[in-house]
């Protein structure tokens, strides 16, 4: 039988045959030699990306018809691999297991997922563990990520464009949570254009640093509560002039690593301290001019030591800030009168009480010479979704967050059922923690509302039910019971002055550039050693200017060229 | 014998039981304080009353442990992995040690083994590759890999190796006269001598398999498969920044609870305090008497 | 040498050897890492080649003449009391008559070996806080209180002398069990010959003693430049860094800010091959000028 011109109907099929391959083979040639060292560009060429399998490139499924998609099921039963992080002492009910418990089965049920986990870990051997893993070559399917760790895989070309995963699939939930951080969250997760990962989105809450202060010494003192430095050098300086804590007491406490600030607020840093001078040493911040900047090397920095090292010389700073390593110990044995620390701090005040039933402490925020309150917040997100490149479903990863929104949200019924005391880091990959950026405020006003009797106590989710019932049986007998009480204390005064408005600096640059690798470690032992030094007295405060001066020639100069650079071409 | 009587040997003696006395109480000190902390109420300890004696005595801490199933399954696997680990030590030391005791005389390739072993006791390749070894090799999660990677004990080889070559000559040669081969003389001559120095590189082998906890950690899947170390270890060392947050707000509650750390450690260190006792026994002052007559 | 016997020694051999190569030889294709600019997105197969630059960083860094001498410094002397003071104990606890005293204190004293650096760096700062027991001592004998951790001159020491406590016990195991096998006859000789005890110590035990010494001292040389990472890293801050801060310590601060895996292998096997050359060293040394084989 003959074909077209004369050619025999089987060679025409032949050959557009194997025409078709070679194109196939062309196009995937063409595509993967354009993302060479590139990261994660053009996601079409890849042939392992789409859902039916079918190799055409013009069939997008969405909305044209047949295909009706659903944001919290697949539509066939998906398996993907991972490996996570459990914390160490994470507790499940009788009979079930990290494998088989009430959120796999929940995921099983309504998504068709299961997960399977390769290995899990807690702490710094996750870190060390997963390093290895990826080191080795040994990525699974869907994981969670910190920042760097998600910028080198995305760089090294290991991870899945998610970009079309995203605009088909996040459901409306999951969008909203995002444009609650005016986008910001989805931008972290974006690399040249593509969203090469789905972003968690950080409770900000834990960036704020607060003044704990014996209130029952300023009381016993007649002194008014602080709201600047210069209050707190008053108050320290009465402190310990009147030995309120015995011999040895300590004005204000820090730590050795108090000299740069953290992100999250830790105990006995000084970020409130910093921050009243809008200074925020070992951080990346924008200067007056909107230029991305060092923050230990600003003149607010050279300001904010002079006086820390004129406190430690009146001997209103603890004396052996540098060397401690166990800072609590002295509050708790009750010497110190004032320490700075996130919401959360309950732990230790309630050591203390136990220990000296008189003592009480009072959070404070404390405001710069304009009265503000300035705050660096964290970066939005901290923790990224990703999927390992070439994985055939991708968007089973969208599907799972998703779910897992909707499910902590309980914005679904069956999801109210589930027990919110059994930590969220028993769903599959852990717990990226997808909540309101301002979830501890609203925490604390549910539990305000219902301690007012504004909520039925039987309608609240189990997890705030369990700090109602402390709060109430607390009420009733004050401290009695100072495990309860620590749980739900951070949720009253301290999250109240999480409500007050603040100004909110970002961190402009968190992760790390190619020259920082080889001299970062330097810089920071320059910075350490010097600024440790001159709050102690070995240096004169005018080092600081010499310190500016080799911070920018070895290397200081450099890296922010490169950061800049960087940050253009997000 | 007499005189070891003399007044001044006896008091040389007293004033060495003194010494002696003291040198242990400074050992015993950081212990004594761990255990009171153990037996403490949680928030003296962490405000560092605990000195030499419990503050506020409880059993808290012990029955915690003794409820948390995790730590008696690590403890298990501990046990295990010492009697498969030690055992397979054991084995190999003597296997090795023996064979390049032996003089270039009597042993012609004997350096090139020597120098080997020296080799690997100071190179290693890293943790990575390691690692992709022991994946490939299917031992990942499995009991294997804490035995197998560590089954020469290089340095208990070339301690053993030392003794065995300071045993006299005379040794080896009346064996050679009797017609004794090197398997004999292995087993039924130097082994039996070098009691003392066999009990050592035991106690050593035991002692390093009880105490690993990093091996544990890489090659273990889960804490289910834990050994005991890994599994305090991770309890106990401090979170990275990073983690600490309020989503951990219970892991760090664990961590800062003293008590509970002290505890966990008394009982890890119990088995290895009563290995050491055992032992002693075969430190036996004149295991050579009468072993060559002249 | 009896020709038969050679197949037997190889023999015996043989199973250490093939496990060693198995889980030595074959992992150390990984030093290769120490010439790349490991990624660990790109693994060892695509990780970029960058020759001895990694070993060139580690000699440009501002400061590496001080880690370098701070870990040779603590190193060293961790090496000497380290073998000094196990010996003078095991030689003087095998003095003492008493037995059960005798096998009470060995256990004794090997305690603290088991004791992570976490915690005893808790306790030594504490005890050498300005209000610790330390400082009560000093005040009440009229001196003036030392912060002994902010103190240069005094952190090396302080490092040494508390590992040494923690160790000994343990090392003197090692010459507890060779004084066992020293010939007795030796000392009824020289007990009939009239010796002294110390005269005993001196001709019979030490020498006695010597191989192992030698071995032990020896084997430490191969490690000269692992100052103990574990104890330094708990006990140390930046006021000490001039004097405490060793390379383990500088190599951890620069695994901090990026797992770089290339630098940390480049460093490791520097350490090793440095070690190593030292012992070859040693042995030379011992046999061209003794004629006495370490190994």
């Amino acid at each position: 039988m003959n074909g077209r011109f004369g050619i025999p109907m089987a060679r025409i099929k032949k050959i557009t045959f194997v025409s078709l391959i070679l194109a196939l083979v062309l196009a995937l040639v063409a595509c993967s030699g354009g993302n060479g060292g590139n990261n994660g560009g053009g996601g079409n060429g890849n042939a392992g990306g789409g859902t039916g399998g079918t190799s055409s490139q013009g069939d997008d499924g969405g909305g044209s018809g047949s295909e009706t998609i659903d944001p919290y099921r697949m539509p066939n039963p998906v398996e993907f691999t991972t490996f996570k992080h459990l914390g160490a002492n994470a507790k499940l009910p009788e009979g079930d297991t990290v494998e088989d418990n009430q959120y796999t089965r929940y995921l099983k049920e309504k998504a068709n997922i299961t997960v399977k986990i390769l290995w899990y870990a807690s702490g710094d051997d996750y870190e060390q563990k997963s390093k290895l893993a990826i080191g080795s070559g040994d990525i699974p399917d869907v994981f969670v990520v910190d920042e760097q760790t998600f910028h080198t895989l995305a760089k090294a070309n290991q991870l899945e464009d998610l970009t079309e995963v995203y605009e088909k699939y996040a459901a409306p939930l999951t969008r909203e949570l995002y444009a609650s951080t005016d986008n910001k969250a989805l931008e972290s997760a974006t690399i040249q254009g593509r969203l090469m990962a789905i972003p968690n989105i950080a409770v900000q809450a834990d960036s704020v640093s607060m003044l704990f202060i014996r209130q029952d010494w300023l009381d016993k003192l007649n002194l008014d509560p602080p709201k600047t430095v210069a209050d707190i050098e008053r108050i320290a300086k009465a402190f310990v002039d009147n030995k309120m804590g015995g011999d040895n007491t300590i004005g204000l406490s820090a730590s050795s690593s108090a000299l740069s600030v953290p992100m999250k607020s830790a105990r006995h840093d000084l970020k409130g301290f910093f921050a009243a001078y809008n200074a925020f040493p070992g951080n990346w911040v924008k200067d007056e001019n909107g230029e991305v900047v060092y923050g230990s090397i600003l003149p607010q920095t050279k300001e904010a030591l002079g006086k820390l090292r004129e406190m430690y010389a009146a001997g209103l700073l603890d004396k052996e800030f540098a060397i401690r390593k166990e800072p609590d110990q002295e509050v708790i044995a009750g010497r110190v009168g004032m320490f700075f620390g996130p919401w959360w701090s309950g732990g230790v005040l309630r050591d203390t009480y136990a220990n000296h039933p008189d003592a009480l402490f009072k959070p404070y925020l404390i405001y710069d010479d304009k009265g503000q309150v300035n705050n660096l917040q964290l970066p939005v997100s901290q923790r990224f979704v990703v999927v390992k490149k070439g994985f055939k479903i991708p968007e089973a990863a969208m599907v799972y967050v998703n779910t897992f929104i909707r499910a902590e949200r309980k914005a679904e019924p069956d999801a109210a059922k589930l027990d919110t005391s059994i930590t969220t880091e028993f769903w599959p990959i852990g717990n990226p923690t997808f909540d309101y950026a301002d979830a501890v405020e609203r925490k604390s006003e549910i539990l305000a509302d219902a301690l007012a009797g504004k909520i039925n106590p039987d309608d609240l989710i189990p997890e705030m039910r369990i700090l109602y019932d402390f709060a109430k049986a607390d009420e009733a007998a004050p401290k009695q019971d100072l495990a309860g009480w620590a749980r739900f204390y951070g949720y009253t005064e301290p999250a109240e002055l999480l409500k007050h408005p603040m100004n909110r600096i970002q961190n402009e640059f968190t992760i790390t550039t190619p020259t920082m690798e080889r001299k970062w470690a330097n810089l920071k032992k320059l910075e350490d050693e010097t600024f440790v030094a001159i709050v102690m007295g070995n240096k004169d405060l005018d080092a600081f200017d010499q310190f500016v001066k080799d911070w920018k020639a070895q290397g200081g100069d450099e890296i922010t060229a490169e950061i800049r650079e960087e940050l253009k071409q997000r | 014998m007499v005189r070891d009587r003399t007044f001044g040997a006896k008091v040389w003696n007293v004033f060495l039981i003194l010494l002696m006395t003291l040198i242990a109480f400074s050992s015993l000190a950081p212990m004594i304080h761990t255990a009171a902390v153990s037996f403490s109420n949680k928030a003296a300890a962490a405000g560092g009353y605990v000195t030499f004696w419990p503050v506020g005595f409880n059993l808290e801490s012990y029955r915690k442990i003794i409820d948390d199933p995790n730590f008696w399954n690590a403890f298990l696997i501990s046990v295990q992995r010492v009697l498969l680990g030690g055992s397979i030590n054991f084995l190999m030391t003597i296997l090795m040690a023996y064979p390049l005791s032996r003089s270039p005389r009597e042993f012609a390739k004997r350096h090139y083994y020597m120098w080997f072993v020296l080799f690997t006791m100071l190179f290693s390749g890293g943790m990575i590759p390691l690692y992709i070894v022991v994946k490939y090799l299917g031992l990942f999660n499995t009991l294997w890999a804490l035995v197998l990677p560590g089954a020469v004990p290089v340095f208990n080889v070339v301690l053993l190796m030392n003794f065995f070559r300071n045993l006299p000559k005379e040794l080896s040669e009346a064996g050679l006269i009797d017609g004794a081969g090197p398997w004999y003389m292995l087993v039924r001559i130097f082994v039996p001598l070098s009691l003392p120095s066999l009990a050592t590189v035991t106690l050593f082998s035991i002692v390093g398999h009880w105490n690993a906890f990093f091996d544990g950690l890489i090659f273990m899947r889960s804490v289910e498969n834990y050994p005991l170390q890994t599994y305090i270890q991770q309890l106990v060392v401090q979170l990275p920044p990073d983690f600490l947050d309020s989503t951990n707000l219970e892991l760090l509650e664990k961590m800062s609870d003293k008590t509970l750390n002290a505890a966990k450690i008394m009982v890890s260190m119990i088995p290895v305090l009563l290995v050491y006792p055992f032992l002693q026994r075969y430190f036996i002052h004149g295991i050579m008497l009468g072993s060559v007559k002249e | 040498m009896i020709k038969s016997f050679q197949k037997h020694y190889h023999l015996m051999l043989l199973p250490g050897i093939i496990l060693l190569i198995i889980f030595h030889i074959v992992p150390m294709f990984g030093v290769i890492i120490a010439f790349q600019h490991f990624n660990i997105g790109l693994g060892i197969t695509r990780s970029p080649w960058i020759g001895l630059e990694n070993f060139k960083y580690l000699f440009e860094i501002r400061d590496s003449r001080v880690i370098f001498y701070n870990t040779i410094f603590i190193s060293t002397g961790k090496l000497i009391a380290g073998i000094v003071i196990p010996v003078t104990f095991a030689v003087l606890l095998n003095e003492v008559r008493q037995a059960v005293f005798k096998r009470w204190v060995q256990t004794i004293v090997y305690l603290p070996h088991f004791l992570s650096w976490v915690i005893l760096a808790d306790v030594l700062i504490d005890m050498l806080s300005l209000n610790g027991i330390v400082n009560q001592l000093i005040a009440a004998l009229g001196g003036e209180k030392i912060m002994f951790f902010a103190s240069n001159e005094w952190f090396p020491w302080i490092v040494i002398g508390s590992d040494t406590w923690k160790d000994f016990g343990f090392a003197a195991i090692v010459y507890l069990a060779a004084l066992a096998g020293i010939d007795p006859t030796l000392y009824e000789a020289a007990e009939i010959d009239g010796a002294t005890r110390f005269q005993k110590i001196r001709y019979i035990t030490l020498p006695g003693l010597v191989p192992t010494i030698i071995l032990l001292a020896t084997l430490g040389i191969g490690n000269i430049l692992n100052a103990g990472f574990d104890q330094i890293f708990n006990l140390y801050n930046p006021v000490v860094y001039p004097s405490g801060d060793i390379i383990d310590t500088y190599v951890y601060r620069v695994g901090l800010v990026q797992a770089q895996f290339g630098f940390a292998t480049a460093v490791g096997l520097l350490k090793s091959l440095i070690g190593f050359v030292l012992i070859i060293i040693s042995y030379r040394l011992a046999y061209q000028f003794a004629n006495y084989r370490i190994f």
